[in-house]
């Protein structure tokens, strides 16, 4: 897993500058969270650091190489599951295996033993239609792991969960990062799981969007449910919220 | 249950074809209508045990022609609408001559063809080829059209290249579309190939059509339309067993919808 790291990154929609001059790093091994309303331009800077699309200018860095505008480089996990519905669920999973030229058998058999490692034993042969919602989005995560970038980049990855769910996915979440120890950067727009998830919580705010805030979590992982009832929990949380409810961020 | 349903499915159209044959069958029985205008459906039945052998030949020979034909028109299809949906330009240039080309009548084309290829099969599978083209290209063409720009994203973002997205994303996507205008195809397939059997040749339900049609021998042409009707819902039949077995996650998700309604 590698070092992440946007540089005074601008991007303009014909006049509506969206991103101001956005920069951070995400350092190896680290679980950063990316807060924001609905419109600052989140989704847009995860488009440019997964090089899907190129910022007006600026620059993406992977372990100090310059990668601005190259797909392919990290893994990306949009908002919505995305599972192909004609593929079945193995054959979803281990798709970044086959583009990447392996022959479909091989992939086949990692994918049957990695499905049991995420939970989802007995589902290699479903389509995902026949998934419930944390199914399947346990599967896209799946695939975004096999993919192997050097950064995980998820955009909403619980958004779409109930409340319950939520809460089992966030500590699979966490139990998963202490074996497989990616660098990962997620957005959301729950402060609660901001927290609970990340090292360091990046406030993405204004129009048009630049980093607001900065703030290390600083409690060990891993982490259980107790966390969000802490005093800790409790302090970032109040300096999030602050934060969030300044004029100029709104 | 299920059984239940199929009967209620089934029991409508058979008693509208019930009353339809009593009503047929009254009319001949009258004596109003002359057997050379309307033969009874007994003198129909009678026709298609007697005429059974030619009837047979001419659909052996009709079908292939229909089936090879189909087979030219899908094939003619998936490498017009894959260029096209390739090349931008392509399908600015060539779109609107197709739809014009569509306008053009089936019976003003035949002689020329008939002119052009002699009497043999060739006439008749180029006319089917022509006719079965259009409706799947076009269900092809929407279908990649359609193609869910998040997907194709995401495979971008696995580092893939056009010729990957094109065989796990729209292929796979257009499937549906392509199979719906299959379904039409198939249906004109073999009428196409009639069509052009009128027109001249030695054999098949087209020519067995004309000849028994100028010797007013009506029953004989009522035998040989049931025919191919027959003959039609047996290619409409088959591309249905295809479409169920090559899209097995259609079935799939058909089924989860139910369930969750049921429940």
């Amino acid at each position: 897993m590698g070092e992440l790291s946007a540089q005074a990154i601008c991007k303009a929609f014909g006049e509506k500058q969206v991103l101001d001059r956005v920069s951070f790093t995400l350092r190896e091994g680290e679980i950063v969270a990316l807060l924001g309303v609905s419109g600052v331009g989140k989704s847009t800077l995860f488009h440019i650091l997964a090089g899907l699309s190129s910022p007006d200018s600026g620059a993406v860095l992977l372990n100090g190489e310059e990668v601005t505008g190259k797909a392919g480089r990290v893994s990306y996990m949009q908002q919505k599951d995305l599972l192909l519905p004609h593929k079945k669920i193995v054959d979803n999973v281990t798709l970044p295996l086959v583009l990447g030229g392996m022959k479909k058998s091989e992939a086949r058999a990692i994918g049957r033993q990695k499905l049991e490692e995420f939970g989802l034993a007995g589902t290699a042969e479903k389509y995902p239609a026949q998934l419930s919602g944390g199914m399947r989005q346990r599967a896209a995560f799946l695939r975004t792991c096999l993919f192997g970038g050097e950064a995980d980049l998820l955009d909403e990855p619980f958004s779409a969960l109930d409340a319950i769910t939520k809460r089992q996915m966030h500590v699979w979440f966490l139990e998963r990062m202490e074996q497989l120890r990616h660098s990962v950067m997620f957005i959301t727009h729950d402060v609660d799981e901001a927290i609970f998830l990340a090292d360091r919580v990046l406030i993405l705010a204004g129009r048009p969007g630049r980093i607001a805030l900065e703030l290390p979590v600083e409690a060990p992982r891993p982490r259980d449910t107790l966390f969000t009832a802490s005093e800790r929990f409790m302090e970032v949380k109040r300096r999030v919220l602050s934060a969030l409810s300044q004029p100029e961020i709104a | 249950m299920k059984k239940q349903r199929n009967f209620t499915n089934v029991f409508p159209p058979l008693l509208a074809l019930l009353l339809l044959l009593a009503v047929w069958y009254a009319l001949t029985a009258s004596g109003r209508v002359g057997a050379y205008m309307l033969p009874s459906p007994t003198a129909v039945a009678a026709a298609l045990v007697s005429q059974a052998g030619y009837l047979w030949q001419g659909a052996k020979v009709t079908l292939w022609e229909a089936f090879c034909g189909l087979g030219i028109g899908i094939l003619i299809a998936v490498v017009a609408a894959t260029v096209m949906d390739a090349a931008g330009f392509l399908r600015r240039a060539v779109y609107p001559l197709l739809v014009v080309s569509q306008t053009v009548p089936t019976i003003a084309i035949a002689p020329l063809l008939v002119l052009w290829m002699g009497f043999g099969t060739a006439p008749k599978i180029a006319l089917v080829a022509l006719t079965t083209f259009f409706p799947i290209s076009m269900g092809l063409l929407t279908g990649f059209a359609a193609a869910d720009p998040d997907q194709m994203n995401l495979l971008r973002a696995m580092g893939a290249g056009r010729r990957q997205i094109f065989f796990h994303v729209k292929w796979p996507g257009a499937l549906p579309h392509f199979f719906s205008g299959l379904k039409i195809s198939a249906s004109y397939a073999v009428v196409g190939a009639v069509v052009a059997e009128w027109l001249g040749g030695d054999s098949g339900l087209g020519m067995y059509m004309t000849r028994v049609r100028k010797a007013y021998q009506t029953d004989k042409v009522f035998a040989v339309i049931i025919v191919i009707v027959a003959v039609s819902l047996l290619l409409m039949l088959a591309v249905h067993v295809v479409t169920r077995l090559s899209m097995p996650w259609e079935a799939v998700a058909q089924n989860e919808k139910k369930e969750k309604k049921a429940s």
